[in-house]
C-alpha cells in the first residue's frame, strides 16, 4: 500500500458529484408516523403468531462426489435442519420466558435452570451452525467446480434449502456468535443471488455472475477461516 | 440517555423507548433505502422491515459497532436481498456496455448530466454501487461501510475506486465540459 493518490481516488469533480447526489434522492418528508404504525402492527402480529418454522418442501438432492469436506447424505441435512429447529424453538422459549409476568417471583434453582438451558441453547446454535457451515462450504465449493453429478437445478434446489436454514440460523436468539453471525449475513446475500437466478442458474450480466463467484469464493475462505474443519462444535 | 440506556429501556418493553429508539434512527434508515431502491414504496418497505428485525436482534447486539451504523447494517442487508427478490434492479439496470453506449456523444441531442450519470450509477455492480452510493452520496466513512456490508475497509475503499473509475469512463464526455 502506498499514500500515493491515483487519479481514481480523487472524488469525482463539482458537476459530476452534484448529478450523483440526485441519483435516488429523498423526496418530501419521511412518512414516520405512517412506517412505524406498519411496523407495532407486524411485531404484534409476529408476537401473537409466536415462532413460526417453515422446514423446506422436498426438492432435489444433490449427489456431490468431489467436495473439499466429504459429501454430506441426505439425511444429515435433514438432521440439521431439525437441529437448527429445535434450536430455535429452545431459544424462543427462553424468551417467552424471560418475557413473562415481571411480577412473578422466580426461585433460584429456576433461574440456574434458565442459565443452563440457555447455556445449552447456546452450545446446540454453535454446533447447528457448524454443521450448517460445513454444507454451505461443500456448496460453494461445488458451486466454483461443479462435477458431472451437479445440475444447475440440483444446486439452486441446494442453494434454496440453505438459504431457509440460514435464515432459521439467523432468526435463533440462541447465536450470539458476533463472527458467525456476520458470516450468515454474508451468506444469506449470496444464497439470495444464487436463488434468484432460477433453476437454470442462469444470470443475465456476466458482470454480476463474475461478482458472484467472488463473493462466494471469499466467502468460502471465510467459512474456513471461521470454522476450521473438525473444530469441535461446543467449543463455546 | 446514551445509547445503552436507551437499549436497556427497549429490551425492557418501554414503549417511549422503542419509538425514541426509531425516531433516532429513521431519517437515515430511509435515506438509505431510499438511495438503493430509487422508489418511496419499497424505501418505506425497507425501512420496516429493518427496525422489525433490528428490534427482534436488538438483544444481539454487542456495541462493536455504533448503533446507526449497526441498524444501517441491518438496512443495507434488507434493502439488497429485497431488491434481488422483487427484481426491480432489473428492469432499471442497463448493463455496463449499454452504459457506454450511452456515454458516446450524439451532438444532436445529448442527455442531461443526471440521467447520464443516473444509468451510469444504475450500471454498476451492486456492490460498487453500494459502496459509491454511500460514501460519495451519504457520507459513510469506510469503516461504516465496512462493517455494514461485512467487508474490509479497504475493500471499500476498493470498490469506491472502482466505481468512479467506472463513471469517469461511462460521462467521460462531460468531465471536460463540467469540470
Amino acid at each position: 500500500m502506498t499514500d500515493e493518490i491515483n487519479p481514481d481516488e480523487a472524488p469525482l469533480p463539482t458537476a459530476q458529484a452534484t448529478a450523483a447526489a440526485a441519483y435516488n434522492a429523498p423526496s418530501g418528508e419521511v412518512p414516520r408516523d405512517a412506517m412505524w404504525a406498519a411496523i407495532q402492527a407486524r411485531r404484534s402480529s409476529a408476537s401473537a403468531e409466536g415462532v413460526h418454522l417453515e422446514l423446506p418442501n422436498p426438492t432435489p438432492r444433490v449427489t456431490v462426489t468431489h467436495t473439499t469436506r466429504g459429501a454430506l447424505p441426505t439425511l444429515s441435512r435433514w438432521v440439521t435442519l431439525a437441529t437448527v429447529s429445535s434450536v430455535i424453538a429452545l431459544g424462543a422459549l427462553l424468551i417467552s420466558t424471560r418475557n413473562g409476568s415481571p411480577s412473578v417471583t422466580v426461585d433460584a434453582p429456576i433461574v440456574a435452570a434458565a442459565k443452563a438451558d440457555s447455556t445449552a441453547s447456546a452450545v446446540a446454535w454453535q454446533q447447528a451452525s457448524t454443521e450448517h457451515f460445513g454444507f454451505a462450504e461443500t456448496m460453494l465449493a461445488t458451486l466454483s467446480a461443479p462435477g458431472p453429478a451437479e445440475s444447475d437445478a440440483q444446486l439452486s434446489a441446494w442453494s434454496r434449502d440453505l438459504l431457509q436454514s440460514t435464515r432459521l440460523l439467523m432468526d435463533s436468539p440462541a447465536g450470539r456468535d458476533p463472527k458467525r453471525r456476520a458470516l450468515l449475513l454474508d451468506l444469506e446475500l449470496v444464497l439470495v443471488q444464487l436463488v434468484q437466478s432460477g433453476p437454470t442458474m442462469q444470470l443475465d450480466d456476466r458482470t454480476v455472475m463474475d461478482e458472484l463467484l467472488s463473493q462466494s469464493a471469499l466467502l468460502l475462505t471465510r467459512i474456513r477461516t471461521t470454522v476450521p474443519a473438525g473444530m469441535p462444535a461446543s467449543r463455546n | 440517555m446514551d445509547n445503552q440506556q436507551l437499549i436497556a429501556q427497549v429490551l425492557s418493553g418501554d414503549a417511549r423507548a422503542e419509538r425514541a429508539f426509531y425516531d433516532d434512527n429513521v431519517d437515515k434508515v430511509y435515506r438509505l433505502a431510499y438511495r438503493l431502491s430509487g422508489d418511496s414504496a419499497l424505501a418505506q418497505e425497507f425501512t420496516q422491515e429493518t427496525f422489525v428485525r433490528a428490534f427482534a436482534r436488538l438483544a444481539q447486539y454487542r456495541g462493536d459497532a455504533a448503533l446507526a451504523t449497526w441498524i444501517c447494517s441491518i438496512c443495507v442487508t434488507t434493502t439488497l436481498n429485497g431488491l434481488r427478490s422483487t427484481k426491480t434492479r432489473h428492469k432499471r439496470e442497463a448493463g455496463y456496455d449499454e452504459a457506454l453506449t450511452f456515454a458516446i456523444p450524439t451532438r444532436e441531442s445529448e442527455p442531461d448530466l443526471k440521467e447520464r450519470m443516473r444509468h451510469a450509477i444504475d450500471a454498476l455492480p451492486e456492490g460498487y454501487r453500494t459502496v459509491f452510493l454511500m460514501h460519495d452520496v451519504e457520507g459513510f466513512t469506510h469503516e461504516e461501510i465496512g462493517i455494514s456490508l461485512g467487508i474490509e475497509t479497504g475493500s471499500s475503499k476498493a470498490r469506491l475506486f472502482r466505481a468512479r473509475r467506472k463513471l469517469r469512463v461511462a460521462l467521460a464526455e462531460f468531465e471536460g465540459e463540467w469540470a
